[in-house]
């Protein structure tokens, strides 16, 4: 690079060079043999005149010139970067407020800066946005990307000298992760106040999903700044029901408590908890916490209690211990007070019925409780019957009656509490008659045929056909005539009374739990029968597959099925949801009709309107969500024929966020922002920012491009030559 | 509110109930297991009340309601599908009975039927245990019979039993086929049934033989074991049990 006004010649080739010399040497040999009668001082003059003229031509020729470089300073961009965000505006003295004081003490000697950077201001976001500078502040935000936006905001600007932060250093969106490492220097400015009386739920750390009627821990953290030692009460709510509470003691700093709790349902749950406010709490918003979790049974745990060992209860438990989603549980009554009993009890592997364990202890840690052939008064007392109709009705259990000469009216259950929960009415049948043992062909209802129980085939006629092949039953139970509300899914129509064909098999939903009659005790030649004549046995292990996950709820055979939205809603976002529809033959609906509500808080439900997406998909039209919250959306199907199903879920919305969960100064973080940037962290009265920005605000000199200025290239150079060379021609003629 | 058209209903249902029995006599309730036993060309009957007695036993000491007749059943008879307990016995040599047979005998098992047999000869390695042992080859390829450790649920289904008795203790143990922890072919060297065999008046076949009348009485439980162990399967060793037959073990 040339430096500033150095000579250079534009026609430096060695061949011009030699040119100009050779004329020079000419120039001068002629002057020196010429000119001999020529004497005096005159004829020094001749050869000077000549030798400007060569001179003159070299010039021309050579063309000297002096080269200028021309440059600019380049000013590098700073940026003020401004956490707009909600929890800087919390408090008594908030930070917003020291934000503002800051900006304009500094206000000329930010201005000043002008001289050595471009000054950017930005305000933190996903993304980062650059506003014009001075624009004042609304601190409205809902969340404080902290990290991401200064991430972002040094990728965009490689060439930053130094980022100026005003911030509390309270990053929502990375929660226990530390600052960022970048590249640039920051610059955070230790604001004053911000000081904050409160204590808040700062995390909840769930399992990843829940096991039905299995305990679930989850650990709360919550910080106390400014409140000492204090009293208060954590409540847990699914939905809007309050589902456990404990009363805690907590102390300054951070505290950690640990809560238990049951779910009942399966499904995607939404849960919040509160804390009941402290006097004096700068906010009551971070009192509350809100996370989903899905519930699912990691096996369904049945309770088989069987009157008598039997070819039934054999093939039912060779079924259900096959299956590995099955924890079985299993009574046999062996021997009845009627039997002989000739050999001490020690030589006998009989135990004892543990009647008030299984049914007054444990019955809650059942899925499903099934009552094989069981005349349960010899062994259970009458009340116990209470607490399945309860397991059912309020807990959601599963029961299941299934046939033989000890079971239904057989089994003294008429007028007993259990008839609450029986799909069939078992009244009427006389005395000691309750039992027909002789074969009978049964047939599947049109209910029956589509019921996801008995769907072996894709097509209702399928499956008709399928059932109809199998071999003849034995052993029919009485009953009346279905419950109100119920549905027979095989009946025999052989046997009939004024109400119809006898049900052979009848199914019930009472309160939240769902029950099954199986009025005959031989299905099991469904399975040994069957198969050994040529037939499926798989339709007997499916059959008792398919009732349990029905008795269980299980959402994958339900007509009408929600999707879950997605997490991490926020108040004021527009959401659609989605739901999938099934006929009654498990095929996907087409022009079903469906009526959804949304409530939030058991406020007013809005109704959704949905749209047919084809294939047995529905969409509604977008909603906004109001306001935070635990929503709850229930949709019901319409088809051919009414009703196909329901469906619910609840979700919560905002507080996702953690916007004002931690409020005051993060002076640790900011700290270590610094350090990791090489930066450093000022107070909010320390100017000498603005002197040590300046001091290494010069900025670069860059040559944007060069001026080359030849004194010698005009005409009157060129003139002067012609007459230097033509006085030279003219004198010498004269004198010589 | 009786109606007569419910009347008339529940009386139809009781005639057919007794209609239903096939001629089979029942004592008490409704049967719950029933006794098949396979007839093939042979001495395939060697004890002909044995399972008469061993049923009302089952009768008089368990929950369990018996019919005490015996089916007969030949061999690739579909009606075996209708029983799933089959008993085998013989005194003499057992016959081929062929690959069908086979077949037939191979696909009961593994639809969950239950097999007893019974070498009523009292001695080991008779041409019946050879027969058997031939056929159930071809049956189950690939799965002998072993011996069934003393620590099966059959020697716990009712009575807790040490070893298997039977008219002449030719092995004190079952030897079997075992599936899914289960042995649904259970093969009995001792001519166990040959200890209940009798006249009708109440008098044994075999009115002495080594261990007396308490082999006689061992022979009935490990008789009663078999078929509850038949219509239950391992429940005896489900974990609820396990604490108490351990403890009466050990008295």
């Amino acid at each position: 690079m040339n430096a500033p006004g150095s000579w250079e010649l534009i026609n430096s080739s060695p061949t011009w060079i030699i040119a100009v010399v050779a004329i020079f040497l000419i120039a001068l040999f002629s002057s020196l043999t010429s000119g001999r009668g020529v004497g005096g001082p005159l004829r020094y003059l001749l050869i000077l005149i000549r030798l400007l003229a060569v001179a003159a031509v070299a010039v021309a020729i050579l063309r000297p010139a002096q080269s200028v470089d021309l440059t600019k300073r380049n000013y590098p961009p700073i940026a003020v970067v401004v956490d707009d965000s909600s929890s800087m505006s919390t408090g008594a003295s908030p930070l917003s407020a020291s934000a503002g004081r800051w900006r304009e003490s500094v206000a000329s000697r930010l201005k000043g800066l002008g001289e050595y950077y471009r000054v950017e201001e930005w305000r933190i976001g996903e993304p980062p946005v650059r506003v014009e500078a001075g624009t004042p502040e609304e601190f409205s935000r809902t969340s404080t990307p902290l990290g991401a936006s200064l991430e972002e905001i040094a990728r965009l600007n490689p060439d930053l000298a130094g980022i100026i932060l005003l911030t509390d250093g309270q990053d929502t969106e990375r929660p226990g992760e530390g600052p960022p490492s970048l590249p640039i220097a920051v610059y955070p400015i230790s604001l004053e106040g911000g000081e904050v009386e409160d204590i808040w739920i700062e995390e909840v750390k769930t399992p990843p999903v829940g096991f039905i009627r299995t305990p679930v821990e989850i650990r709360v953290s919550i910080r106390s700044e400014g409140m000492g030692e204090g009293s208060s009460t954590l409540t847990l709510f699914e939905g809007e029901t309050p589902v456990e509470s404990l009363d805690i003691k907590t102390q300054e700093g951070a505290n950690e408590v640990d809560l238990l709790f049951t779910p009942r349902r399966t499904g995607r749950k939404a849960y919040s908890l509160t804390l009941s406010p402290r006097a004096g709490e700068s906010s009551l918003d971070n009192n509350a916490a809100s996370f989903s979790l899905s519930v699912i049974r990691d096996k369904t745990r049945v309770l088989l209690v069987a009157g008598t060992p039997t070819w039934d209860v054999k093939s039912l438990r060779r079924r259900l211990r096959q299956d590995p989603a099955v924890d079985l549980i299993t009574f046999l009554i062996l021997r009845t007070p009627s039997d002989l009993s000739i050999v001490p009890e020690d030589e006998l592997s009989l135990i004892p019925f543990p009647t008030r364990e299984l049914f007054e202890e444990e019955l809650d840690s059942f899925d499903a409780v099934i009552f094989a052939n069981f005349n349960y008064s010899p062994f259970v007392p009458g009340q116990y019957l209470e607490n399945i109709v309860k397991f059912v009705t309020e807990a959601g259990g599963g029961f299941a009656m299934l046939g033989g000469d000890r079971s239904f009216s057989r089994g003294g259950y008429e007028g007993s509490p259990i008839t609450q929960i029986l799909p069939v009415e078992i009244s009427g049948a006389l005395p000691g008659r309750g039992y027909n043992p002789s074969a009978f062909r049964p047939r599947l209802t049109e209910a029956g045929a589509s019921h996801p129980i008995f769907k072996w085939r894709g097509e209702a006629v399928e499956n008709e056909a399928l059932f109809s092949s199998f071999p003849e039953l034995s052993g029919l139970n009485w009953a009346l005539r279905v419950s109100p509300g119920a549905v027979v899914l095989a009946e025999d129509p052989a046997a009939k009374n004024e109400y119809g064909p006898a049900p052979v098999i009848a199914l019930g939903e009472f309160g939240s739990g769902r029950t099954m009659a199986v009025l005959t005790d031989s299905l099991w030649k469904w399975g040994l029968t069957n198969e050994g004549r040529g037939g499926d046995g798989e339709v007997y292990r499916d059959f008792w597959s398919r009732t349990l996950r029905w008795l269980m709820h299980d959402p994958d055979m339900e007509l009408v099925r929600l999707s879950s939205p997605p997490s991490g809603i926020s108040a004021g976002e527009e959401v659609s949801f989605r739901a999938r529809v099934f006929d009654r033959s498990y095929a996907p609906a087409k022009g079903a009709t469906l009526k959804g509500t949304l409530s939030v808080g058991g406020g007013t439900a809005v109704k959704l309107k949905w749209a047919d997406q084809g294939g047995g998909e529905y969409e509604s039209a977008p909603v906004k969500l109001p306001s935070d919250g635990i929503y709850h959306l229930e949709v019901e199907g319409l088809g051919e024929g009414g009703l196909l199903g329901r469906d619910q879920l609840s979700f919560p919305v905002g507080r996702a966020g953690r916007e004002g969960l931690r409020l005051g100064l993060n002076a640790d973080y900011l700290g270590e922002l610094a350090l990791r940037s090489g930066g450093r962290v000022y107070e909010a009265n320390d100017e000498t920012i603005f002197d040590m920005l300046a001091a290494r605000g010069e900025g670069e000199v860059e040559v944007v491009g060069r001026k080359v200025d030849e004194p010698w290239a005009s005409p009157l150079f060129l003139i002067l030559a012609l007459l230097l060379i033509a006085a030279d021609w003219a004198l010498r003629r004269f004198f010589e | 509110m009786i109606t007569r058209r419910r009347f008339l209903f529940s009386m139809g249902g009781t005639v057919l109930a007794f209609a239903g029995m096939n001629g089979r006599p029942m004592v008490g309730g409704t049967p719950y297991f029933n006794w098949a036993q396979l007839k093939y060309p042979g001495a395939w009957n060697p004890n002909p009340n044995a399972a008469s007695r061993l049923l009302s036993e089952v009768r008089r000491r368990t929950s369990v309601e018996c019919g005490v007749r015996v089916r007969e059943i030949a061999p690739g008879d579909p009606a075996l599908y209708e029983y799933p307990f089959l008993y085998i016995s013989g005194r003499g040599d057992f016959p081929d009975l062929g690959r069908e047979a086979a077949r037939w005998l191979r696909r009961y098992v593994e639809a969950g039927g239950f097999i007893f047999i019974d070498d009523a000869t009292g001695s080991d390695g008779s041409g019946f245990s050879r027969g058997v042992n031939s056929f159930l080859a071809e049956a189950f390829p690939g799965e002998a019979l072993a011996p069934v450790s003393s620590e099966s649920a059959l020697f716990q289904s009712f009575y807790l039993l040490k070893s298997v008795p039977g008219r002449r203790v030719v092995r004190p143990i079952f030897t079997g086929i075992e599936r899914e922890d289960l042995t649904p072919v259970l093969f009995c060297h001792n001519d166990l049934m040959g200890a209940l065999d009798g006249d009708r008046l109440g008098g044994y076949t075999h009115p002495e033989f080594p261990g007396g009348e308490r082999q006689r009485e061992l022979s009935i439980r490990m008789g009663v074991n078999i078929i509850l162990y038949a219509l239950t399967g391992n429940y005896k060793k489900d974990q609820v049990h396990i604490p108490f037959i351990l403890k009466r073990r050990k008295r």
